[in-house]
C-alpha cells in the first residue's frame, strides 16, 4: 500500500478548477464574461453620463463626430446605453437563474426524495409548466402585472424551473440509492440534514451547468420580450435598445445590430463556461 | 512448434497521468495457443485489464501503446487502422467484461443486441440474424429462449446476463475470447455454471481464451497456463499446474495463500464464548420484508424478499448469513438496522423492540447498529473529508461533546490501522482497502452493539481482504463487538464466523455452527454452495499448495 498521508487534501471542487483552467475555451469565455461584468459594474464611472440623453444627432453612424457606437433613432449615445444595458441585462440574467434554481431545486429534490406521491404531484405540476407555452405564458405575466424587470425576470424562472426540477429529481433518485446515504441515514441523520447536506452537494454538479447555461437563456429571454416592447422604457437593457430601435432595422441596421453582438457574445461566454463547469463537474471526465 | 495465434511482444502502455505519462504495463510479453485457455492473474491496479483493453484496441483515450507489438496470426495489430482493428474486435477477438449490466445496452433487447452484432460482422439478415441469436442464447442455456429473448437486460438475473454477454462475444465464432473477470459480479454457484459453459464452449468452438482473473482458485479449475503480473510487469508464468504447485514470485505465493482452503477445522480466531450465550444480543422472530413491484396498468404486487425468517445473534459472536444474490440477505440485515422497512415480525435488539420504534426514538436506536457497506467507492460521500465521514454518526447520534469529538475521532482512524492526519483527505485520495477501513470507523463510532458487515469485503482484492477480516476479527476481540456478516463467498464466511445461516428465495434453508455447515451439510442447496467454491485443491488435487 503506498502512503497516501504525502497527497496534499484537494477538495473534488479543486480539482474540478485544475480541469476547468484547463479548457482553453472556457477560460476564453471566463475572460470575457469577466470583461462584460467589468464593464457592467465600472463602465457608468468611466463613461459617465445619463445613457437616456439626447446627445447629437440621431442616426449617426458608429464612429462618427466622436460616438464609437453610433446613436439611435433619438440621437441617443449607443456607447453609453449599452454599458448601462451590460448591468440590466446581467441582472436580469442572474436574478431569473437564480428563481428557476430556488424553485427548480425545492421541487426536484422533494420529488426525488420522498417518491410516492409527493413525487406524483409534484412532476405533474411540473409537466402543467413545462407544456405552456413559454414565451406567451410569460408575456401573459408582464402583461397581467406591469412590465417591471421584476416581474419580467420572475416571469422567465417561472416559465423556466422545469428543466432545473427534472435534473434534480434525476440527481436524487440516483444518489438516494447510493449507500452513503444509507449510511448517514444509520448515522441518525435527519430527512433534511439527508437532502440538504448529504444529496444535494452530490447533486449540485449538473444543476450549476445548467443554472450557468440558465443566466444565458434568460439574457435571450428579457430581450426577446424586449423585442416584442413588453419592457420598462426607462430602463436600458440591450433587449430594449433593440426593441425601441425595431422599425429602423432596415434604414439603420446598427442600431439593432450592435446591442444584439453585445447579447450574442456574451451568451456564448456563459455557454462556453457553462460547458466548462460541464467537463470539470462531471466526474466521468475527470481523469484520476 | 507452429507460431502461436496471440503474442503479446515487450508491451509498454502508459497513461496520461497528472505528473506525466505513468506505465501502466511495462515490457510484458506472452502468448496464447490456439484452442488454449491462458490465464492472467493479479490484483486491481496490475495492469491486467489495460492488457487485454489493448489487444483490443479499446485503450481508453488516456492511454496508449507506448512499446511493442501485439501480433494475432502474424499481423501487429498495433500498426492496423481502425477499419481492420474493427474487422477483428468483436469478430475475431471478441471479450466478456466484469459487469454484465453496464456492457448491455439497456434500452435494446438481449436478442436484438445479439441479432445486430451478427448483421454488422456477419451480413444476415434481420430474420436469419435473429434465429441465430435465438440459437446461441440456446446455446449458453437461457431457458425459455423465445421469450427471454425479448427480454430487455434489466429484466434478467446476473448470472443470465453474462450468459448473454458470453452469447454475444461467441456470435460470431472468434478465434479468442478475452474474458475480464466474468465472474466476479456473479455468485458461487453462478459462477461454476459459467465457467462450466465456458470451458464447454471452448472445447467446441475451439477458441482460446484469455482468462483475467485475481482468484487462484480460478485459475487452478480453468487454465491450462497462467501469466502473474503485478504493477504492470509479469512476475511469474508458465502451465498452471506447475506455478500453483511451486510457486516462486512471493507475489505469487501470497495470492494461492489467500485461496479458500474450506476446511473443518476450529476457528483460529480464538474468540471465547459470551458468558450469557442464553441471551442473544439479537432475536429475530418471523421477520418478512416485502417490496411493492410495479405492474402494467397500475396494479402493484408484492415481492417477498424475506419470508418469515427467525434467528439468534450471540453476544460477542458472529453470525453468517451466506447466500446468492436475491436470497434476500442484505434485506434482512437492512431490516434489522431499520434501514428497509419489514411487513411483520418481531426483531429484538439488546431489549429494544426495533420494530415498533418510530420517529426521533428509531434515530436514536440507530446508534446501537451500525452498517459496514459492500462498495468502498460508493459507500463513503464524496463531498466529505474522511475526518468527517467518521464524524457524521457523532454529531447526530454520539453522546460526546463536541471538543472531544476530533479526539475520538482520531483514536478510531488509529484504530482501523489509518493515520490521524488522514482525517483531511477525501475518499477518492484513498485505496479501496483504505475507504473499507474509514467505513469500519464510522461504524464504530457510535459504539454500536451490534455492527452489519455486508458484504464487507467482497470488493475487495485478496490480499487487502484478508487485511480486512484480520482488522475485522481484532476489533471484535478487543471491543468484544457482535457481527451479523452478510456474505456470498464461503471462503470468507469461513475465516470470520461462529455461525452460519443459509439462506435461499427469503427463507434460512440451514443454520447451525460453522464446524456442522462445512463438514455435514444437511441442505443439498448447502453443499452445492459449497461445491462451487473453486478451490486450488479440488481442482489439481494438490496439497498444501501454499507455503
Amino acid at each position: 500500500m503506498s502512503d497516501q498521508t504525502t497527497i496534499k487534501a484537494r477538495s473534488p471542487f479543486a480539482e474540478a478548477f485544475e480541469m476547468f483552467r484547463r479548457n482553453h475555451a472556457a477560460v476564453a469565455g471566463l475572460i470575457v464574461l469577466l470583461l462584460i461584468v467589468g464593464v457592467a459594474i465600472f463602465g457608468p464611472l468611466i463613461y459617465p453620463g445619463n445613457p437616456f440623453d439626447m446627445v447629437w444627432a440621431p442616426f449617426t453612424p458608429p464612429g462618427q463626430d466622436g460616438y464609437l457606437l453610433g446613436t439611435d433613432y433619438l440621437g441617443r449615445d449607443i456607447l453609453s446605453l449599452l454599458i448601462h444595458g451590460a448591468k440590466v441585462s446581467l441582472t436580469v440574467g442572474l436574478a431569473a437563474a437564480f428563481v428557476t434554481v430556488t424553485i427548480g431545486i425545492t421541487v426536484g429534490a422533494l420529488a426525488g426524495f420522498y417518491r410516492g406521491w409527493v413525487e406524483e404531484v409534484l412532476m405533474r405540476f411540473t409537466e402543467f409548466f413545462q407544456v405552456l407555452p413559454t414565451l406567451l405564458f410569460s408575456m401573459v405575466i408582464v402583461a397581467l402585472f406591469g412590465a417591471s424587470l421584476t416581474m419580467i425576470t420572475i416571469a422567465i424562472g417561472l416559465v423556466s424551473w422545469p428543466a432545473v426540477a427534472r435534473i434534480t429529481r434525476a440527481e436524487f433518485l440516483r444518489i438516494r440509492e447510493l449507500e452513503y446515504v444509507t449510511a448517514a441515514r444509520a448515522g441518525g441523520v435527519r430527512n433534511g440534514g439527508l437532502i440538504f447536506r448529504v444529496i444535494l452537494p452530490n447533486a449540485l454538479p449538473p444543476i450549476i451547468v445548467q443554472a450557468a447555461l440558465m443566466v444565458g437563456s434568460a439574457i435571450l429571454f428579457e430581450a426577446g420580450l424586449s423585442f416584442l416592447g413588453l419592457t420598462d422604457p426607462n430602463v436600458p437593457s440591450w433587449g430594449q435598445i433593440i426593441g425601441s430601435n425595431r422599425e429602423y432595422i432596415l434604414d439603420a441596421s446598427y442600431t439593432v445590430t450592435v446591442p444584439g453582438v453585445a447579447i450574442f457574445i456574451t451568451v456564448l461566454a456563459i455557454s462556453l463556461v457553462g460547458d466548462g463547469l460541464n467537463d470539470a463537474l462531471n466526474p466521468k471526465l475527470r481523469q484520476r | 512448434m507452429t507460431s502461436p495465434l496471440l503474442s503479446v511482444e515487450n508491451l509498454r502502455i502508459e497513461l496520461a497521468a497528472r505528473a506525466g505519462m505513468v506505465p501502466v504495463v511495462d515490457d510484458l510479453s506472452i502468448y496464447l495457443n490456439a484452442g488454449e485457455t491462458l490465464s492472467v492473474v493479479g490484483e486491481s491496479g496490475s495492469g491486467k485489464s489495460m492488457t487485454a483493453l489493448a489487444v483490443m484496441g479499446l485503450l481508453p483515450s488516456i492511454g496508449h501503446i507506448a512499446d511493442g507489438r501485439i501480433l494475432f496470426e502474424g499481423r501487429d495489430m498495433t500498426q492496423m487502422d481502425d477499419a481492420s482493428l474493427r474487422a477483428i474486435r468483436g469478430n475475431q477477438i471478441s471479450m466478456i467484461f466484469q459487469e454484465p449490466m453496464t456492457s448491455l445496452n439497456p434500452v435494446y433487447t438481449v436478442g436484438e443486441q445479439i441479432a445486430e452484432v451478427l448483421r454488422l460482422h456477419k451480413g444476415l439478415s434481420h430474420q436469419d440474424a435473429w434465429s441465430r441469436a435465438i440459437e446461441l442464447l440456446d446455446a449458453v442455456r437461457i431457458p425459455d429462449v423465445q421469450r427471454r429473448a425479448k427480454a430487455y437486460p434489466h429484466e434478467m438475473s446476473g448470472g443470465q446476463r453474462q450468459r448473454v454477454m458470453i452469447a454475444m462475444a461467441l456470435a460470431c465464432r472468434p478465434k479468442i475470447l478475452i474474458a475480464d473477470e466474468p465472474t466476479t459480479a456473479l455468485d458461487v454457484t453462478v459462477q461454476a455454471e459459467i465457467f462450466e459453459l465456458m470451458r464447454e464452449l471452448a472445447r467446441e468452438t475451439r477458441a482460446a481464451t484469455i482468462l483475467i482473473t485475481h482468484d487462484m482458485g480460478v485459475v487452478a479449475e480453468m487454465a491450462d497456463r497462467v501469466v502473474v503480473m503485478y504493477r504492470g510487469e509479469k512476475v511469474e508464468d508458465g502451465q498452471a499446474e506447475a506455478v500453483i504447485r511451486h510457486p516462486q514470485h512471493p507475489y505469487t505465493q501470497t495470492l494461492i495463500a489467500s485461496v479458500p482452503h474450506l476446511t473443518t477445522e476450529a476457528a483460529p480466531t480464538g474468540i471465547k464464548a459470551a458468558p450469557d450465550a442464553e441471551d442473544p444480543l439479537l432475536s429475530v422472530r418471523d421477520l418478512t420484508v416485502q417490496f411493492p413491484v410495479k405492474k402494467r396498468f397500475g396494479k402493484r404486487e408484492m415481492f417477498t424478499a424475506v419470508n418469515g425468517i427467525s434467528f439468534d445473534v450471540r453476544r460477542g459472536k458472529t453470525l453468517a448469513i451466506v447466500g446468492e444474490s436475491g436470497s434476500g440477505k442484505t434485506t434482512a440485515a437492512l431490516a434489522v438496522a431499520r434501514l428497509v422497512d419489514a411487513q411483520t415480525g418481531q426483531v429484538t435488539l439488546d431489549g429494544t423492540d426495533m420494530l415498533g420504534l418510530e420517529g426521533e426514538a428509531l434515530r436514536r436506536a440507530r446508534a446501537k447498529v451500525q452498517v459496514i457497506f459492500q462498495d468502498p467507492y460508493s459507500s463513503l460521500n464524496p463531498r466529505l473529508r474522511a475526518g468527517d465521514i467518521v464524524r457524521e454518526p457523532l454529531d447526530n447520534l454520539g453522546t460526546l461533546p463536541a471538543s472531544e469529538r476530533e479526539d475520538r475521532i482520531a483514536e478510531l482512524f488509529d484504530k482501523v490501522g489509518l493515520h490521524p492526519d488522514q482525517m483531511r483527505l477525501f475518499p477518492h485520495q484513498f485505496s479501496g482497502g483504505q475507504r473499507q477501513r474509514i467505513s469500519i470507523a464510522r461504524a464504530l463510532s457510535t459504539n454500536p452493539s451490534l455492527i452489519i458487515c455486508d458484504e464487507a469485503v467482497s470488493a475487495l482484492d485478496v490480499v487487502i481482504q484478508a487485511q480486512i477480516l484480520d482488522l475485522l476479527q481484532d476489533l471484535q476481540r478487543d471491543l468484544n463487538l457482535t457481527y451479523l456478516f452478510i456474505s456470498h463467498d464461503l471462503g470468507v464466511v469461513q475465516q470470520v464466523c461462529d455461525e452460519i445461516a443459509v439462506m435461499y428465495m427469503g427463507d434460512i434453508v440451514e443454520f447451525g455452527d460453522r464446524q456442522t455447515i462445512f463438514s455435514k451439510p444437511s441442505q443439498a442447496y448447502t453443499r452445492n454452495l459449497l461445491a462451487a467454491v473453486p478451490t486450488i485443491e479440488r481442482a489439481r488435487n494438490v496439497s498444501s499448495a501454499a507455503p
